[in-house]
């Protein structure tokens, strides 16, 4: 049999195959638009101790992923600590328990089980039994139900099933090509997802029954990871229509969509977070050299504000229930921690304090 | 190469006008200036970003280290660039644990397990110090070098002697693999050279090339067969794979990082004491592919069991949908943690990737595309810090002839939207945008129908004359017109295609076939038609 590979012959002495021209350039870098915050100094004791509410995290700090919380003015107490690891989910909307994903390699399979874990302490409640996919929960806002990705009877299905143990999935999606990342809207009355149904993911919203199901995006490329805006009247997005990750808005019928940074783009865009009056969207931009930026800006349109420097990785953010401040995690001092900041930028403050990386931040809504 | 320096210094002016992010889109479109009938497979522009892409793996200049390190143990400095080059692509890494029982490897040379401490003592320095410090890395693989060197009693004047220490630096064991990566590695780089820049444009690390030949048996005289399901691989057959489950659907394409260089790992996966798999493993410059285990076994690069007991031995009731179960393995020479992949490998992925997706049925998208850690509800570095995910699916897509590419191509009203060496859309300044449900892309522009001559233009580029497909959308409204004209300019001159935009919206229509010549090619929407309507120009479709 005929080799099918010829080794690449490579001719030129490899100097010749650069040119200075290209690589004189390539320590150019963007001198503008680089403002930001990281600067200001942290909070006060006093300030910090003033804010409702706390954070629940992801800590690395025992080896494997635990849930650990801290309060803003840095007690930090740990949630769980069994052998799998551990991630934080959304918390309840009565701000009790805390949905976790638990996550364990078993002969180096993975598995995975939503639980309920009460954030007073105490066991969680295991809502089924582990399998290879059981992520992306969401809560109802009366907190009765929830939506999540199963693998129960399909590749990938979003599923609805009530937050106790051995609760029936009754299924949303029946869709080969699978199914994902749910969103209720805010009345929950309705289930925002994606599904790779075309070949491609694309944006859908159904009642939340899962009839009366409506394409909102039609595109060849990547639409992904839909959000509702708190008075449920946007929702944002992640596309890589333009061959670069952007952020968009649109109506929950598909119309009026926008790029969310307009002309502002600064690098693939990701984690949006909408603030507690649906004014403001929160979200990162990511540039070279594995930074990334926060930035600012209004759910009506508007100019984008820097909330960091860009200088290093800032991102994961998060807003506290009185929308006045954003937790976030920020590689600076070699480390990965939880820091906390007044909506504006200022006042960074370091939160967590193991070597290990802490991320993942979740604000509760309660002292 | 001259003509390759223009280019570059045209990217270098290009790069400096970008610096400061995007620049004003012109107001109006440009003129029709046919381009070129070749359009160049890869623009300045990728070439450049290619090269600074490459050039965030060596942030400072190392010539001088490997030379500090190199005399001080009397070994050939182009020997520790080489196999520097052969291991990381000079990057000092900080390897994972990929294949258990297999050590993580760290810095340039690419020490792993007891080597780091060995290492170590022998240079005098600590082992956090050779995982950590570049210099001290290389002095601890010169000093190991030097040591082999010496129970091997060799000329050390005489480079292709030094193969059977080298050997001794890597962790492989089977003869086979070792001549392997001896002579197609090591030593193809010191005879073709090697080298790296840093970000700003020092050399970083500069191997000259030379006529050398490493004295060390010849691979395995056999002809190399071609992979079961890859013509294009090598198959080098693992042991390590079982049957999957019958009725099992592949569902999923698992991208792995090997944590160390191609030999070593396509060599651990065939070794039965490993007890790991992939079906492919991918070199660092895509240069070569093997095949270890067919597709329509299962490897064992996620497990080999399906014992569970969590949770009080729950049954895990995995009835033959586990994702984690039914997915095809591709490792990557090289290291997750590294600063960027080599375009070449990247290419050679993608077009592994679309061919498994073929002949598995596998959809083409970043959920079913994954790598390893994505498995996982979230990660700090998800999904992999700089392996380029978006260009990479498009890649794939691109090469199975998606949306697009060159099997098809949408041209949609918003240029953002297109690949402009392909797809370009010219809209008069006199039609405007909206985005009412159920448009393609990011929304449509529309005008009232007028006898005036003002089409929207769909520009669409053929390197080679063919018969194609062409397809409308549009969204549809009791205000559209009942026959909005589109103007096919094809080989045997304009056809006019008449449609009623009050019906079929949200979907592709289709206008006709027609023969198009190479180059670039237009469909017209006019806005000359029967008064009183608006005429939808949204997007087409070439197939």
């Amino acid at each position: 049999m005929k080799q099918g590979l010829e080794r690449v012959q490579r001719s030129w002495p490899w100097r010749a195959r650069w040119s200075w021209a290209a690589l004189a350039v390539l320590g150019v870098g963007c001198s503008g638009r680089c403002g930001g915050a990281s600067g200001a100094g942290p909070l006060s004791k006093e300030e910090a101790r003033a804010i409702p509410g706390a954070v629940v995290f992801l800590s690395e700090r025992a080896g494997q992923k635990d849930v650990w919380q801290v309060s803003p003015d840095g007690t930090e107490t740990p949630i769980t600590q069994g052998p799998e690891d551990e991630y934080p989910g959304p918390v309840s909307p009565d701000g009790k328990s805390l949905l976790v994903v638990a996550v364990r390699e078993v002969d180096g399979l993975q598995f995975q089980q939503l639980r309920v874990q009460p954030l007073s302490g105490g066991d969680a409640v295991p809502l089924h039994a582990p399998r290879a996919r059981a992520r992306n929960a969401a809560w109802s806002p009366d907190g009765a139900w929830l939506a999540a990705e199963s693998d129960a009877q399909g590749f990938s299905d979003v599923v609805r099933l009530e937050p106790r143990a051995e609760a029936p999935e009754v299924r949303l999606t029946q869709v080969k090509e699978g199914c994902f990342e749910p969103a209720i809207s805010p009345d929950g009355q309705e289930v925002a997802f994606v599904c790779s149904r075309e070949g491609d993911p694309e944006i859908y919203v159904a009642k939340a029954d899962g009839t009366n199901e409506r394409r909102l995006t039609a595109f060849h490329r990547e639409d992904r990871a839909p959000m509702w805006s708190p008075d449920g009247k946007w929702l944002v997005f992640v596309s890589d229509r333009e061959n670069r990750e952007r952020l968009y808005l649109m109506r929950p019928d598909g119309s009026d969509l926008r790029a969310v940074s307009g002309d502002a783009f600064a690098g693939d865009e990701r984690e949006p977070a909408f603030s507690p009056d649906g004014k403001s969207l929160v979200y990162v931009s990511r540039e070279p050299e594995s930074r990334a930026r926060m930035w600012r800006v209004p759910v009506e349109g508007g100019v984008p504000v820097a909330l960091t420097d860009g200088q290093r990785r800032d991102d994961m953010p998060a807003w506290s229930p009185d929308g006045k401040y954003l937790a976030f995690v920020s590689e600076r001092e070699g480390n990965t921690d939880v820091y906390l900041m007044r909506a504006d930028g200022s006042g960074q403050t370091r939160l967590t304090t193991a070597k290990e990386p802490d991320w993942l931040p979740r604000w509760v809504a309660r002292r | 190469m001259h003509v390759l320096s223009k280019s570059f210094a045209a990217t270098a002016a290009a790069l400096v006008l970008s610096a400061c992010g995007p620049q004003p889109q012109q107001e109006t479109p440009p003129p029709e200036a046919p381009p070129a009938a070749e359009v160049p497979t890869q623009s300045a522009e990728d070439v450049a970003a290619e090269v600074g892409e490459a050039a965030r793996r060596t942030p400072a200049e190392l010539d001088p280290l490997f030379v500090q390190a190199a005399r001080e143990f009397d070994v050939p400095v182009s020997l520790l660039k080489a196999i520097s080059f052969v291991e990381t692509r000079f990057e000092h890494v900080k390897g994972e644990e990929e294949f258990e029982g297999r050590p993580s490897a760290f810095g340039l040379m690419a020490l792993r397990g007891d080597k780091v401490a060995e290492g170590a003592a022998l240079a005098g320095v600590s082992a956090a110090a050779v995982r950590d410090e570049p210099l001290a890395n290389l002095r601890a693989g010169a000093a190991l070098l030097s040591k082999y060197a010496a129970e091997e009693g060799i000329d050390r004047k005489d480079l292709g002697a030094w193969a059977t220490s080298v050997v001794k630096l890597s962790d492989i064991s089977d003869l086979d693999v070792q001549a392997n990566y001896i002579h197609n590695e090591v030593y193809a780089a010191l005879r073709e050279g090697a080298g790296a820049f840093t970000p700003h444009g020092k050399v970083a690390v500069s191997l000259e090339g030379s006529r050398v030949e490493a004295k060390f048996a010849q691979p395995m005289m056999q002809a190399l067969a071609a992979g079961p399901d890859y013509a294009a691989a090598i198959w080098r057959p693992s042991p390590n794979y079982n049957a999957r489950p019958s009725g099992t659907n592949v569902s999923m394409i698992v991208i792995h990082t090997c944590e160390g260089g191609y030999s070593g790992c396509w060599g651990w996966l065939t070794n039965s004491a490993a007890g790991v798999s992939a079906h492919y493993v991918v070199n660092e410059s895509g240069s070569e592919v093997s095949q270890l285990v067919r597709e329509s076994d299962r490897a064992w690069h996620v497990g080999a069991t399906y014992s569970c007991s969590l949770n009080g031995n729950v049954e895990c009731g995995l009835n033959g949908t586990s994702v984690n179960h039914f997915s095809v393995g591709i490792e990557h020479g090289g290291y997750a943690s590294q600063a960027s992949f080599p375009a070449g490998q990247i290419d050679a992925s993608a077009k592994l990737s679309c061919d498994i997706s073929k002949g598995q049925g596998i959809t083409r998208d970043s959920y079913h595309i994954v790598a390893h850690g994505r498995l996982q509800p979230a990660s700090r570095t998800d999904p992999g810090p700089n392996w380029p995910w978006s260009s990479y699916i498009s890649k794939i897509k691109s090469y199975c002839g998606d949306g697009g590419s060159t099997g098809t191509i949408v041209v949609d009203s918003h240029n953002a939207n297109n690949d402009s060496a392909k797809a370009r859309t010219d809209v008069p300044a006199s039609w405007a945008s909206g985005t009412s449900a159920g448009y393609y892309g990011s929304g449509y522009y529309y005008a009232s129908t007028q006898p005036i001559s003002e089409p929207v233009v769909f520009n669409f580029y053929l390197a080679a004359a063919g018969t194609k497909t062409i397809d409308a959308w549009w969204v549809s409204g009791t205000n559209r017109s009942p026959g909005a004209p589109f103007i096919i300019t094809h080989s045997g001159g304009n056809s006019t295609v008449t449609v009623n935009q009050q019906a079929n919206g949200s979907a592709w229509n289709t206008l006709g076939t027609y023969s198009f010549p190479a180059g670039w090619n237009k469909v017209q929407l006019s806005r000359w038609a029967t008064e009183g309507y608006v005429v939808m120009a949204d997007a087409i479709r070439v197939r």
